[in-house]
Order: structure tokens, then sequence, then C-alpha cells
């Protein structure tokens, strides 16, 4: 044993008997183990108490030091986080565990007493897996929302989640809070188009038409790229493309056209009208990324 | 006492669908026939071979007939203990969330989504609430967009309004002129009027909360099944969905999917 | 049974009825299969149609001569759903509402009842429904029961009123 010890590089085995400890407690684990990350007694105490069951153990922790020593050493099946901790904030913690592999990262719900921005939850929504504003009904809603991720490994999770996780991990930076304006009328294409960017940072902005779209840069100024739906009530894409172009202010803002999917005529007419590139629908989600991604301004 | 369908009904349906991609072939029988009825005394068509002919040769005789095949009729707070349930049972549930989608599907000429748009602005909630309320018809889009009604009917809105739980005055959300009264543009910022159909497109959106009401009583059986599909997909792991006040799950292939949450009001919550 | 209500309120006439009679009586809901020996009441804000199915239809289309339910909704889509098999009872009431409905269930040979326009507390309905149809049975609403009663012994129909 000794021997084998001494082979390794002493850093190097600290990490292997980490990783085999983690490894084993997972093996015999027939408890389900639950981090609550809680700075307040009080509150800390009555969601370990809702939590409490035959086959499942709370480790509460009030700060967030405390809560990355056991993200280290112990394997949660769930993470209970309050954003407001007394040695940073709760989406700091969120970022320093996505950081390294030395720590665990289980579904992680978000719990808190404060109201949340938009561009808060989408940061969070990144690394967590749920959000629950506390009030009346929240004690329900984290019970089911922790029963659900006590009940499922990670491989169990929807692809979804698995690709979520993987993402927070090693998401790239080139969506990182830019904003997309979407000029598109149908919500099935704003849908698609708001799952896959959102998740990668994105900020998504929707105009519903040209003009909309034309009042949004005017009293938003600063988006970063311009998916035009053609195809519009009150002002077309094509018109909106042109207008948008014609404005110093907005005129090199990247402008993608989603055309409609045979018309070769449609495609020659966006670009001509000034847009930088297109796609067909129905939208190829995966095409488009990569489309964004080679649009998006550095 | 036959249950085949008529032979000229379900050519016409057919027609329809293929020359216009607008499916009715699934909707029920009893209120298709007087719908289709009054369409032929309108067209002045004196069978329903004629309308089919008729509809195939002209785009505007379809725009006619869609327009009577699709009429349902609603109002601001139909059903207000609907509304009152939702203020006071479900509204504490989505408050927990950080933001909202809800999804009216079927909205018809928009109703039914300036009425939860109106709650949800009570309750605090409507800055962070996105409403889908989507329809098959263009037109009842376009007027559920505009948010434009006869001022006659706000008597009646006013009185539902308020046996709904309503907090304040029905008129601090709406500006009268004339004869007409135009609902406020912070309601209709919150809402994404759009195309959906029941019958033919599939769940576009995961939301809290679905409220289609009086849609499926249009739909026969196996067309409610695929439907009720489609909202079980949309709403999320113990979301909601709210049907109207006579419509239920009892007899669907996917009544397993919910717990009835609030029964006299049609209140289910997603398992 | 078809009564005219105001839309936005519940509606009690189904607890009204029961204590008034043995026979289960309820508001059906969409595509409730209609059960025989039933009493069934249109509930408030919908029109009640019958399916060629042997089930119940609810819509939410416009009200017909101002009302929703209406009668000659019911009566229609019974005729078009039972034909002869059906019975349609019209009593006393404020507008023409079902006079029509009544003329397609005597078309599809249907049973047409209607109660007598000097003995109803509100003449307009039963009166609009003599001018247009042949009706089988003009009498008083008090016979109408056990008249009902002897025509549907001897045969088994559905019936809606």
């Amino acid at each position: 044993m000794g021997a084998v010890a001494y082979a390794i590089k002493p850093v190097v085995r600290d990490q292997l008997v980490t990783a085999l400890r983690r490894l084993e407690s997972k093996a015999t684990q027939s408890l389900r183990r639950v981090l609550v990350v809680e700075d307040d007694v009080v509150h800390r105490e009555s969601t370990c108490k809702l939590l409490a069951a035959d086959d499942v153990e709370t480790v509460p922790v009030g700060t967030a030091a405390d809560a990355l020593r056991a993200l280290r050493t112990t394997t949660f099946d769930c993470m209970v986080l309050d954003l407001s901790l007394p040695d940073r904030s709760g989406s700091e913690l969120l970022r320093e565990m996505a950081q390294g592999e030395q720590y665990g990262f289980p579904p992680v719900i978000v719990y808190t007493g404060r109201a949340i921005s938009r561009a808060e939850e989408q940061e969070l929504g990144r690394f967590s897996q749920s959000i629950i504003i506390k009030g009346a009904r929240s004690p329900e809603r984290l019970l089911d929302e922790v029963t659900l991720f006590l009940h499922q490994v990670e491989t169990n999770l929807p692809p979804e989640r698995q690709r979520m996780l993987r993402d927070a991990r090693h998401r790239d930076a080139v969506f990182e809070g830019r904003r997309v304006l979407v000029v598109e009328d149908d919500v099935r294409n704003v849908f698609a188009l708001t799952s896959v960017l959102e998740p990668r940072g994105a900020k998504v902005e929707i105009a519903r038409n040209g003009k909309e779209a034309l009042q949004h840069l005017k009293l938003k100024p600063g988006v970063d790229l311009i998916l035009m739906d053609l195809m519009m009530p009150e002002m077309d894409g094509l018109t909106a493309t042109r207008a948008i172009r014609a404005d110093p202010a907005t005129a090199k803002i990247p402008i993608i056209a989603l055309t409609a999917k045979a018309m070769a005529d449609d495609r020659a007419s966006c670009l001509a009208a000034g847009a930088n590139d297109y796609i067909a629908k129905p939208l190829d989600v995966d095409k488009l990324l990569s489309l964004a991604r080679v649009w998006m301004p550095k | 006492m036959t249950t085949s369908p008529d032979p000229e009904l379900t050519a016409l349906l057919d027609a329809v669908y293929h020359r216009y991609h607008y499916d009715f072939r699934g909707y029920a029988e009893a209120s298709l026939r007087r719908r289709i009825g009054a369409a032929l005394t309108h067209l002045r068509c004196p069978t329903v071979n004629d309308l089919r002919e008729r509809v195939l040769a002209e785009p505007r005789g379809f725009s006619e007939l869609l327009r009577f095949l699709t009429v349902q009729v609603s109002d601001l707070f139909r059903d207000p203990s609907y509304y009152r349930s939702l203020r006071e049972r479900i509204v504490p549930y989505l408050r927990t969330y950080p933001s909202l989608k809800v999804w009216v599907a079927g909205c018809a000429t928009g109703e039914e989504a300036y009425s939860l748009a109106i709650v949800f602005a009570e309750e605090g909630l409507l800055d962070r609430t996105l409403i889908y309320a989507t329809d098959i018809h263009p037109e009842s889009l376009r007027a559920a967009e505009a948010g434009v009604y006869d001022l006659e009917r706000f008597a009646r809105f006013s009185d539902s309004y308020r046996q709904a739980g309503g907090r304040g005055s029905l008129s601090d959300f709406y500006t009268a002129q004339y004869a007409s009264a135009i609902l406020d543009r912070r309601l209709k910022q919150a809402i994404l009027f759009s195309d959906h159909s029941l019958a033919t497109d599939v769940a576009f959106a995961e939301v809290e909360l679905v409220s289609c009401r009086n849609v499926l009583i249009y739909f026969d059986r196996p067309l409610q099944d695929r439907a009720i599909g489609v909202l079980r997909d949309s709403v999320r792991r113990k979301g909601f969905l709210g049907l109207g006040a006579k419509e239920t799950l009892r007899f669907s292939a996917h009544a397993e999917a919910f717990t009835e949450l609030v029964p006299e009001d049609r209140i289910y919550q997603r398992r | 049974m078809v009564l005219h209500l105001p839309p936005t309120q519940p509606s009690h006439l189904v607890e009204v009825l029961r204590t008034r009679t043995s026979l289960p009586t309820r508001e059906p809901d969409d595509k409730e299969p209609i059960v025989p020996g039933t009493l069934y009441v249109a509930p408030p804000n919908y029109h009640l149609l019958v399916e060629r199915g042997r089930s119940f239809a609810l819509s939410v289309d416009r009200p017909e001569l101002f009302s929703r339910p209406s009668i000659d909704v019911l009566f229609e889509s019974a005729a078009d759903a039972f034909g002869p098999h059906v019975a349609g009872v019209l009593l006393s009431g404020a507008n023409e509402d079902g006079a029509r409905g009544l003329g397609h269930i005597a078309a599809a040979g249907g049973l047409t009842i209607v109660e007598s326009p000097t003995t109803a507390a509100v003449p307009t309905m039963p009166a609009a429904a003599l001018r247009r149809v042949a009706v089988d049975h003009a009498v008083p609403a008090a016979v109408i029961g056990t008249l009902l009663a002897r025509l549907a012994a001897p045969t088994r129909s559905g019936e809606a009123t």
C-alpha cells in the first residue's frame, strides 16, 4: 500500500482518494442526500424538516465555503440553495461549482425569498434546474421538485437536462450576455429560437413584425444580432431589413433572414435587401446556432 | 340513429383540408352541421355540394365559410368562479416561479386572454408573465390583438369581473371611446397572439398554466384526445390546466396525466 | 330540458327539480353519454345539442333569438340524431324560441306537444309554435305528464324535452 502511495505525486494521490471515496459512497448509497445551503438558521431547519424522510439525509450548511467543502467530499442527489449567503452570492457559488471538476454538481434548486429579474433568472437557469420563490405555496413546490430529483440519478435525467448540465460546465462564450432580436410572428419559431439561445446565455428579445422591430431598435439600442422572418403582418422582413440598413445607428447589426423552405428568390431578395445570411424554415436548430455563431460580432 | 357521417359533409371537409390546410374533419358533428347550415344560408348555397364547389373555386368563399366554422363567442370573465379559483387557489402556487408562461389555447377574439392578463396584473404577476394566445382564425386573432369591444358589453363584463374577485374597477383596464372600449396597452404587451391549431400542430412551449376553455367541446372524441395530448405536453410538471365549465378529462385517454385540483371549476394539475 | 336563464349566474334549476322528481337529474358534461331515465338540464350560457352517437355536445356559438341555451338548437339536433324517436314539448315562454325546432321534430316524424297558450303563464312561445307547426297535442301543462307517460309506455324511445 505504502509503495503504491509513494509512486504517485501527493497531489494526485489526494485527488484519487477523494474520487475513490466519492465512488464508494455513491455505490453504497441507499440513502438520498440533500445539501441545504441557507444562512438563516430558522429557515435552514424548517427546510430540513420539510424534506426529512426515512431514506433522505439532509446536510445543512450556512456558508458557500461549507457548501463547497461538502460537495468536494460527498455525493449529493440534490442541492437546495438560498441566494443570499454571507461569504458570496448564490450565483458566484454556482459558477465556482461549475468551474472545477473537483466538485460534484448535483441538480440545484434555487430557493429564494426575493424576486428575480429576467437576467438573473437566465443566469441562474444555466446552473440550476429550477427556481422557487418563497411564499405561501413554496414548501409544497420545493418538496415536489426535490422528490423529482431524488428519484433520478443523472443518467436518468432527460437528455435535455443532461445536456444543460454539461452545457453549464463547458458552455462557450459566444452567446454569453448577447442580445438577439427575434423578429417573428409565429410562436413556434419564437419558442424554438428562445429555447436554444437562452440556455447558452443569450438574451432573446421579441418583435412581432418589422414595425415593432424598428421601434425596438430605437428604444433599446445595442442589439447584437437580428433574426428576421420575411412574412409578417404590418411590415414584412424585407422592408424592415432595408430600413435597418438605411439607419446609420443600426446599419451594422448582422441580420439573418428566416426564409420559407423552397423559395430561391426569397434568398436573393433578402440578401439584396441587406441581410447578411439566411436560413430556411422549418428551422434546423444546430445549423442556426452555427450560423449565429458565425455572424455574432466578436 | 345512424352514426355514419354525412358523405356530402365529409367531402366538404376533405376539400377544405386539402385545399386550405384547415382541418375540421375531427369536429363534433352536431355543432358542425349547424354552422355549415348557417353558412349555406348566408352564402346562398342550396346544398353542401354547392358550398364545396364554391369554396374550391374561390378563396373568398372559403374565408366566409371559415368565419362560420370558428364562431365561438366568449366574454371577459365568462364563468367568474373559474377566475376566482385561479386567483385564490392557483396564483399562490404560480408566485413561486420567477417567470411565467401561460397559454390560452383557442383564444378566439381574445376575451379569455385579457381576463387572465387582468388577474395577473392585479396579482402583481403580469410583469413576469408571457401569455401565448393562439387560434386558427386569422380574423379573430386580428380582433383579439386590437382588443376593442362593444361598450355595451361592459356592464356585464364589470359584473362578472366583480364576481371573479376583481380588486378594483374593470375600468382601470380600458378606455371607453364612443360606443367601444379599448383594453390597456400594458395588458396587450404581455400577450403574444399567434396562429396555432390543436388539430394539426404540436406543443410549442412548456408553460405553467394552460387555459383552454370551450374549445374541446367542438371536437369529437378522437380529436379531443389529440388536443388534450398537446395540452398535456405543454404543461410543465405540477403545472395547471383549466377547461370550460362543462368540459372534462373524464372521457379522455390522458386523464391519468392530471389530478383534479378544483373539480367545480375544472382546474387540473399535471402529475 | 332547456330553460332560458341569465348567462352569468350559476343555475339552481337542478336542485329545484331534484326536490320534485325521483328521476336522476343533472347538467350534462360535454360528450356525456345519454342514459335512459335521466332528466338532463341544459347548463346556463351553453347550447345543448344531441349527437348521433347518443351523447350530448355543448357549444358556445352565438345565442339564437337572444337565448343560449336555445330550444331550437336542442330540438333541431335531436331531430337530426333521433329522427322519429324523439318527442319535443314546448311550454310557456316569452319569445319564439322552440317553434322552428319543433317544426324540425315534426318533419323528422317525431312527436310534438305544446302547452295550450290559454293556460300558459306567458303564451308567446307556445302560440308561435302553433302558428308554425301542426302539433300532435296542444294541452294544458297539468296534463302533459300523464300524456307523456301514456305515450311512452308501449314503445321505448329517446326523449328530449
